[in-house]
Formats: C-alpha cells, structure tokens, sequence
C-alpha cells in the first residue's frame, strides 16, 4: 500500500474522531449551562422540573393547561410539559425521568388521536430526535431515542450527532431566553373567527404499541403513587374522532377504573368562537376557562 | 437503499471487503447479486423489470451482432427500442399523455375517458433504460461487440453505485471494466473516499438543507411575495445541483475504490458563459448520450442553420420530457432549447472572452439567471404556478419570508461549496485543503468536511431528486 494513502486514512480517523469527541464535548457544555436550562422549555421540562403537578401532552396540552389556575386553586406547584406534535412515547419518557428526579403528586395526561392511532412505523418515533441531546443524561431519553430505529445506535457512536443543527439554538439560549410561556404554558393570543368547519378524522387503526405506552403511563403513575388524571380536552367542532376516543376511554376505564374526561362533546366549548384559537386549540380565554373545570374536576376527585 | 443511510455505510464496506477477498472469477457474480439487493431494497418487484429490460437488450445486441443483412440488424434493434421505451412510457408518461389527450379533447368539446394506470414509477427505471438502449444503438453500429455473457451484461444494467442516479454510463467504457482484475489500491481508495465525503457534504449539509426553504416557499408558493420566492429559487438552483452532483459523486467514489471508472457527470455547472456550455458541464452523461443517439442521427450541425437550430431545439424538448412526465419539464426543456438557439444564432458561443474577469463574471451570472428561470418551470408544482412565481420575482417585492437558522446553515454549507468550486474553476492544480498533497492537511480537511456535516448535516432529508426520474 501507498504510504501517503496510509497516512491519508489514518490521520482523517485520528482527526475525526478526536475532532468528534472534543466538539461533541463543547456542544454538551454549551447546550447545557445553568442559562439555557432556565431559557429554554424543553431542556427544562427533560431535566429540570420538580414541580408537583405535571400536565403532559401535545400542542392541546401546552396552550390549554395553565398552571397558574392549577396552582392557585389547588395550593400544589405546577409545570406544563406538553410539547407541540409529541405523542404518547415522549409523554412517557418525561414521566418516567420527573419520577426519578422529584415524584409529582399529579400528573395531568391530556390524550389525543395521535397518542394512539397507528400513523406508520417511522412516524410517531421520529419526533422523538428533540430528545438526542439527553441521551448521555439518561437512559431512559436514550431508550426513547433508539425506539427511532436500530440505526440511531451507530449515529449515536458520534459525539456531535446529538447536536445536530443545534448550534444557533446553543448560542441563543445562552445569550437570552427565548420563552413565551408562563410556567410551560402559553395561552394562544389569537380568537378564531371563521366559519364552522367539521374537521372529522377518518377513524383509523388503533396502534397496539402506543396503547401499551398509555397503559405503561397509567401503570408508572399507579405504582408510584401519582394521582392521574386523563383528559380529552375541547374541540371546536363536533364528534371529532368520537368512535376512537370512546373506543380508548372504555379500555382505560375497564381496566383501570380511570374515567377519562372527555370535552370533545362539551356544549360550554362547541362552536363557541371565543374561546377558540383554531378548531384544535383552545386560546387563552378559553385555556382559562377550561383550566377551571379541570381544577374543579381534580379537587372533587383527588384521593 | 439510499446513498444518504447507514443502511449503506454499512452495505458498501461490506461489499469492497468481500469484492476484494474474493477470487476474480466470482466477483461479477458478487456484485450482480449486491446490485440487485441494492435495488430490491426499494420495492423487490422492480426487480422484474430490469431484469427484463437487461435480457431483451442482451438478446437484440447478440441478434444484431449475428445478422448478417442491415435490414434485419435494424430489425432486431427496432424491437429492443420499442419494447424497452413502451416499457418506460408505460410506466412513466402514460398517464400524463392520457390526461393531456383527455383535456385537448375536452377543449373541443369531445369527451373520451380512458381511465389513468396509476402505476407507481420503478426507482432509476430512465437511467437503466437509456444505459441500456446505448448499448443496443452501438452494437448495431458496430462500435462495439455484443456481450456474450448474460451475466456481465446483466451487471453493467444493474451496476449498483450508478443505477438509479448516473451516471448513465457508455458500454464500451464500462462493460470492459468488469472483465478487468482489480487489485486493491490504496491510492484509489483514498481519492474514492474524498470523493464520496464531497459528496455527501453537497447532499446532506447543501442540497438538503437549502431544500427545506425551497419546499416551503414553492409548495405554498401562493402565500409567498417574489423577494422570497426569488431566494428559494436561487436556492433551488443549488439545491438541485448539490442533490444530483452529490449523488454522481457518491456514485463515482464509491465505483472507483473498487476499481471501476465511472464517467464525470458535473463541471462545475454554474462557472459557464452561456447555455452550450453549461450543458457540457452539467449532467454530461445524459447531455452526451443525447448528442450521441439523437442530436447526431438527426444531422447534428452537419445541415443547414435552421434544420441544425431544429435539431438542438428537439433534443432539448426531448430531454426536458425524459426528465418527467408533466408540461413543466417540456417548458424547462423547451426554454433550454431555445435559449441555446438563440444564443448559438447571436453567435454567443464564439464569443472570445477577454481574461478580465469581469467580463466572464458578467457572462457567468447571465447565464445562471437564465438557467434559474428555467429551474422555475423545473421545480413548480404547476405551469400556472411557475408563470405565477416567475411574475411574483419581477414585481411582488417585500420582507423575504425564510427561517433565519435554516437560512444561516444554508448559506455556510453554499460559502464552502463556492469557495472549493471557484478555486478548481480559477485556480487549477491549487492542490488548496482538500486537495492538498500533503495527507495529512488533506486528513483533516477530510474531517473537517465530516464533522461539518455531523454538526450541521439535514439527516431525515430522504431520497434524491433524480431517483423520480
């Protein structure tokens, strides 16, 4: 062999990987400083609650659930770490890393289709990349990673891998905060004011997988003695879904004797424009308003 | 399988490492089956397909070969042609012929439904086919013998780093090839990795990347003003570039550590002066076998002025509707062809350029102008929406509507494709970084290259441009 080509391919191997370690090092160094876990929302709701009361969900759960509400009215610290187009998977990682940190008193499961319909094998699990920069943090963010696929454990042999794309994101939380929301909750500004539309989802199949995380969900919180509460939060229209959502809340109710709260039929809400942000989300007129019934609702029901 | 996976970093290792320890004798047959693992991966049925597009090819080139009279040597290769463009017209224009007829039809009030196949396009099946079918033109003309070895042959249809994507290869340059032992050579292997590593630095941290801009501001171009529009087309330029670049990078990296020489398909494309040459520049596998078994037999530029502008206009209205099945590809072609005949009639393509660079400069940027105007039609989702955005650049001006981190990402991974491409274009033999002779400063450009796109590559970006035609 060729002495220069040996010495090529033996110092671009030495380069990148000491290159890959050593920058790989700087980005966690960067992405987490004390600044950025208090500036960004996600890092703080992977690795920085404590709070009693924990609301997880997707996008519905973040603009719905306003903590502030929560905590007045139940006298119990409060955190909203429900994250826009997340699913069942990411709800369970969160829970299961807040219980070996600080275990919540109550933890608040806002459900919606996607936590359960079967949307193809990469679909769901591809989201689960926002949580890559947590994997030397934990082992169960490391788990949830690799449910992407038998290949994240090569790309994650490198270092940087987990901070791809990330390094404007670095620089910004550790410059100043980017957080819009009040305790994990931001309340949509906006009132919807167009016509009614019946946005009905096509039923679909029901992915057997997502349904034993919502069981392993319930499950986690059981043994540790967590109150749960599951919730089906408004929609604008009716009957959204209704044959999946009765479907899933009758399979939690038979087998755990939790009622699931469903206000996808509540006339306080339907077609009532003003406390609509768009026909899913609430805005924070009506995130207020409903926080409320869900306080009302937990207090009544809290053993 | 794609080029961009780990499925294929862990693939094309494996098959170098068994290519090599393997006897002679065996290796076709190694790489015939990779090639088809390689392929079936995608949808196993495809599989049919080339595999009958390779005999009937195989078996009209040995017919043509042995025939004794002219006619039945045009006979043989008549039925090879037929077969394998019905087989790609089927599959590939049909439907969109069909649609055309129907509303040509309706226009004069003639209704006259035939129902649309709806056949899903097999991966690379235009790259296969004319590979396939310059074999069987250049058997006929006696350029070349007919490969007696099904085997062989079935591997220069099928040869996996270039099937799907280019370069569409000549046979004479590759079946050749194969019959040759190929030792391991270390310095091969070196020049290959760098030339795969360019590659996927032009796909995953440019063409990708770019490409979440361009995707966003031409599938909603009607929410968009023509400052936006006018970046992501620019971008779209590249994009396309680094896509389709990137793969025959790839594709030639990867051929040539096993010892086999591929075509170069890109010359820097946006360095030409006016459209002849870009088109020597760019996609030069598919420019030259238009040359080759179109443009020529038609009189090339061996005729009169205007039947010669014909004849360019053709081949490029051809090329454009090789590319895919709808109007926009006709017009892109359309707008190629009548550029070149414009500028070939104005005498452009003679035109001495002084060395000061600010005539080639001016030139340069001309003719990417023109181009870009063209890759409007090329990347619109419609006609009407292409003549929409192209009016929206000249006159809808406003803020640009582009997220800045995709935006900055973009612009750094374009810096250093410009700045290596500018110094191959300007200063020849610089031997600058990457280039270096020294290996170690050429390591750690080589590093450097693959940390930059582990921190900033666009991994989820999917497949390739050019697999959908």
């Amino acid at each position: 062999m060729h002495k220069k080509a040996i010495k090529y391919l033996i110092s671009m191997v030495l380069f990148v990987i000491i290159m890959d370690k050593s920058i790989g090092f700087i980005y966690e160094r960067l992405y987490f400083t004390e600044k950025s876990i208090n500036h960004d929302r996600l890092i703080y709701s992977a690795i920085g609650t404590k709070e009693d009361v924990l609301v997880f969900g997707s996008s519905r759960a973040y603009h719905h659930y306003n903590p502030l509400i929560i905590e007045e009215e139940l006298g119990l610290s409060c955190f909203n770490v429900g994250s826009g187009g997340q699913n069942i998977y990411f709800h369970l990682a969160l829970l299961k890393e807040a219980i070996k940190r600080n275990k919540p008193k109550i933890a608040i499961l806002d459900l919606i289709y996607v936590d359960f319909e079967d949307a193809g094998p990469k679909h769901d699990k591809e989201k689960l990349g926002v949580l890559l920069p947590f994997v030397n943090k934990s082992e169960i963010y490391k788990n949830a990673v690799f449910l992407r696929g038998s290949t994240e454990k090569i790309k994650l042999l490198s270092s940087i891998y987990p901070y791809n794309s990330k390094q404007l994101y670095m620089i910004r939380n550790n410059l100043s905060s980017q957080r819009s929301d009040t305790k994990g909750f931001y309340g949509l500004p906006r009132e919807w004011n167009e016509p009614i539309k019946n946005d009905e989802i096509e039923s679909f199949e029901i992915d057997v997988y997502k349904l034993k995380a919502i069981y392993e969900f319930i499950e986690i919180c059981k043994k540790n003695d967590i109150n749960i509460f599951i919730f089906i939060s408004p929609h604008y229209a009716k009957n959204i879904n209704k044959e999946n959502y009765n479907y899933i809340s009758e399979n939690i109710h038979k087998k755990y004797g939790i009622l699931v709260n469903n206000f996808t039929d509540s006339t306080k809400y339907l077609n009532i424009p003003h406390y609509f942000s768009d026909p899913f989300h609430l805005n924070k007129k009506g995130a207020d308003f409903y926080s409320k019934e869900v306080y009302e609702y937990i207090s009544k029901n809290l053993d | 399988m794609l080029f961009n996976s780990i499925e294929f970093l862990l693939f094309f290792p494996s098959v170098v490492l068994i290519y090599f320890l393997l006897p002679h004798k065996f290796r076709w047959i190694f790489l015939l089956i990779s090639s088809y693992y390689f392929y079936m991966n995608w949808k196993p049925i495809y599989a049919v397909l080339i595999s009958f597009s390779t005999l009937i090819t195989w078996a009209s080139g040995i017919l043509v070969e042995k025939s004794s009279s002219t006619n039945k040597k045009k006979l043989f290769l008549t039925i090879s042609l037929i077969i394998n463009f019905s087989i790609l017209f089927t599959f590939k224009y049909f439907d969109f012929i069909n649609e055309s007829v129907f509303e040509a039809l309706e226009f004069f009030n003639i209704r006259w439904e035939v129902p649309n196949l709806d056949l899903l396009l097999p991966v690379g099946i235009s790259f296969y086919t004319f590979q396939a079918v310059g074999y069987t033109i250049d058997v006929y003309r006696g350029d070349l013998k007919a490969e007696k070895s099904l085997g062989i042959y079935a591997l220069f249809v099928s040869f996996f780093p270039q099937l799907v994507a280019g370069p569409i290869e000549r046979a004479k340059n590759l079946l050749p090839q194969f019959r040759v032992k190929h030792k391991f050579n270390a310095d091969r292997l070196v020049l290959g990795i760098k030339q795969m590593i360019w590659g996927f630095f032009m796909k995953l941290v440019v063409a990708d990347r770019l490409s979440l801009i361009v995707n966003a501001a031409y599938n909603n171009a009607e929410t968009h003003n023509g400052t936006t529009m006018l970046i992501a087309t620019v971008f779209f330029a590249f994009q396309i570039y680094c896509d389709f670049a990137g793969y025959s990078n790839i594709a030639i990296g990867a051929s040539r550590i096993m010892g086999f020489d591929l075509m170069t398909n890109f010359k820097r494309p946006y360095f030409a002066k006016n459209i002849g040459e870009f088109w020597r520049r760019w996609h030069i596998s598919l420019s030259t076998w238009f040359r080759d078994y179109l443009y020529i037999p038609l009189g090339g530029n061996q005729v009169s002025k205007s039947r010669n502008y014909l004849n360019v206009f053709i081949t490029f209205v051809v090329s454009g509707i090789w590319h895919g099945a709808n109007w926009t590809f006709v017009i892109w072609g359309f707008l190629h062809g009548t550029y070149n005949a414009i500028q070939k009639l104005l005498g452009f393509d003679k035109l001495k350029v002084n060395n000061f660079i600010g005539d080639k400069a001016i030139m340069i940027i001309f003719n990417f102008i023109l181009v870009s105007i063209a890759w409007v039609f090329f990347r619109a989702n419609s006609t009407s929406d292409a003549f929409s955005i192209i009016h929206k650049i000249f006159t809808n001006y406003g803020v640009p509507f582009v997220d800045p981190t995709t935006l900055i990402f973009g612009l750094f991974g374009l810096s250093i494709l410009l700045l290596k491409e500018f110094s191959e274009e300007f200063i020849p033999n610089s031997n600058f970084f990457f280039e270096s002779k020294n290996p170690i400063v050429s390591a750690f450009a080589s590093a450097l290259l693959i940390v930059i796109i582990l921190s900033m590559g666009v991994f989820d970006g999917g497949q390739f441009i050019y697999f959908q035609f």
